[in-house]
């Protein structure tokens, strides 16, 4: 039996033809797949690139969880290797687009990724005011509220 | 969660709005979406990120940040806490599971110790210690948040004014001349601390025997509990108890809500009568069960093993052949599971040769599908492959590491006021 196929567009217009099950990670086009079957599904607020970048993410775990069953330790932690590897050669502004993709499409193993890769540089901050310019957040402290927090926070002991 | 047509909208929606050319990258994240990924920042982050903005304040403080926090911990490996002490300092240290590196480390001086320290089992990062003549100390070491010394237990002023004569042994040479007083004595063991899965409480529950029962004549076995928010320590009724007495020197793990003994003789040594002590935290009642099925009917309490493996209460046995098997119990389906089995002969080279005590397993890597085991009062650490047709020991951790828990950072407690 040949595997069913679909097709996702994306804002440039590209089609992708795509495996149902390696696009079902998706629960979002799970759901659309299911409601509106043989249809195209426009993705018009995903650049090719990102889609691309989505679609290489589904392809290679679809892959790994069909070798279930009787998946050995080693293969889990390939696929984590390998995850770690693909978050680490998106940049900054493509990995927030990544970030968001994996949100709208609710794909839950990606956005964990994702999200976990944005945790780590926020982390490396050096202070909250790195942390407000990167992600564009107004700072609605005085400098004495920012102190106090800083006090609470410091070695209670 | 959204529904998902409403998803789908909102994609469709937010199409429409955009506008062309280059966007400039510092986008607009959506707040439940950045609460996503400050849920996964170490703890001392989030801790920082509280000084971002007045909302990223209120939504770190809330209980329910906090205990998705503790959720998204949950679903990875936990850490190793390795306590050691000195006369006047204790030290916690924070171990990654996977590559046994430091991760993080907080010491700080403590009154003088009266005896040895010890840890309780950790509850959502949060950990006691103690010792018998001293008060109990809760700590959260991710935000090193301490809370105020605990009042003492009746047991531990009891245990002031009649200190254990072999205790008494160690800390003091010999005073020729006095007649020994006969005293009461009291057979004790570590405390159970666990959460109270209804309510949310942490309590501390402190069950010993007294004997001979000259202090009260029909009660042989006490229990004293200690709920952090209502800060006294309280009897409740081991009524269920009256026939039997708990096995000394126990650390009663906590699972799913409850905490659990096994039996010992009327000393609180072990006997072959081994009966399983179930207490549920939220109604604070007692109960008595047998073992399971798979333990050995008249197997010797010592070589019974009672921990909390991987959030399930796991149960041991090592049997006359050096073979110690596991089993846990699956909440789910309300069935206890065969985990693996160790053979003490493959692992005695690393624990003093002793063959004849059951390992106490720490913590399962879900990674590496390993299982680390340690044996108490030795040092090293060993771990085990789990894959069924494997026989592989390998020595997980060389050397003295004091007293060890598995640990899952968490933010519990660091907002209360108490």
């Amino acid at each position: 039996m040949s595997k069913k196929m679909i097709v996702l567009k994306s804002s440039e217009g590209v089609s992708f033809v795509v495996e149902e099950a390696v696009a079902r990670q998706s629960k979002i086009i799970s759901f659309l797949v299911e409601e509106f079957p043989d249809r195209e599904l426009p993705l018009t607020n995903m650049t090719s690139e990102i889609l691309r970048k989505t679609i290489e993410y589904c392809k290679k775990h679809v892959v790994e969880d069909d070798g279930g069953g009787d998946s050995s330790s080693s293969s889990s932690g390939d696929l984590k290797e390998w995850d770690v590897k693909f978050v680490a050669e998106i940049d900054q502004p493509r990995l927030m687009d990544l970030l968001m993709a994996a949100n709208y499409l609710d794909i839950p193993s990606l956005l964990d990724v994702t999200c976990q890769k944005v945790a780590d540089t926020i982390a490396a901050c050096n202070d909250e005011k790195e942390i407000r310019a990167t992600f564009n957040i107004e700072n609605d402290f005085t400098e004495e509220e920012v102190e106090a927090i800083r006090m609470e926070n410091q070695y209670p002991i | 969660m959204m529904a998902s047509m409403e998803i789908y909208q909102r994609i469709v929606r937010e199409t429409k709005r955009r506008r062309k050319g280059r966007r400039e990258w510092k986008i607009e994240i959506p707040n439940d979406v950045m609460e996503e990924i400050v849920m996964r920042l170490p703890v001392r982050s989030i801790m920082r990120f509280q000084a971002v903005s007045k909302h990223w304040e209120s939504v770190i403080k809330t209980r329910d940040f906090g205990a998705r926090h503790m959720a998204n911990q949950r679903s990875k490996d936990p850490k190793l806490m390795f306590v050691g002490y000195s006369f006047y300092n204790i030290c916690f240290d924070q171990m990654d599971l996977e590559t046994t590196s430091l991760e993080e480390s907080l010491c700080f001086d403590i009154e003088e110790i009266n005896g040895p320290i010890e840890i309780s089992e950790c509850c959502d990062g949060l950990v006691c210690f103690y010792c018998l003549t001293q008060a109990v100390k809760v700590i959260n070491t991710a935000t090193e948040t301490l809370l105020p010394p605990l009042p003492l237990a009746n047991f531990q002023r009891l245990h002031q004014a009649h200190p254990d004569p072999d205790l008494e042994r160690d800390l003091r040479l010999e005073d020729d001349g006095q007649p020994p007083v006969p005293v009461p004595f009291i057979s004790f063991t570590m405390f159970g601390f666990g959460k109270d899965n209804v309510t949310g409480r942490y309590k501390i529950v402190w069950l010993y025997n007294i004997y001979p029962a000259t202090l009260n004549k029909k009660k042989k076995t006490r229990c004293e509990v200690f709920d952090l928010e209502e800060r006294r320590w309280r009897f409740v009724t081991t009524r269920a108890l009256d026939h039997h007495h708990i096995l000394s020197n126990q650390r009663p793990p906590c699972a799913n809500g409850s905490l659990y003994w096994l039996t010992g003789d009327e000393q609180g040594y072990p006997s072959t009568q081994t009966k399983l002590i179930v207490f549920d935290i939220h109604t604070e009642m007692f109960q008595v069960t047998s073992t399971p099925p798979f333990i050995t009917p008249d197997a010797s309490s010592d070589k019974i093993g009672l921990c909390n493996l991987d959030g399930r209460l796991c149960i041991s046995e090592l049997k006359g052949d050096c073979e110690q098997e596991f089993w846990w119990r699956v909440e789910e389906c309300d069935k206890w599971e065969k985990i693996f089995s160790v053979d003490l002969n493959s692992t005695s080279s690393w624990f003093g040769g002793i063959t004849s005590q059951p390992l106490t397993p720490l913590a399962i890597s879900k990674d590496n599908n390993k299982v680390v085991l340690s044996l108490t009062h030795q040092e090293n650490l060993v771990d085990f492959d789990l894959d069924p047709d494997s026989t592989v020991y390998d020595l997980y951790y060389s050397g003295s590491y004091g007293l060890a828990v598995p640990y899952f950072p968490s933010l519990s407690l660091s907002f209360s006021s108490f």
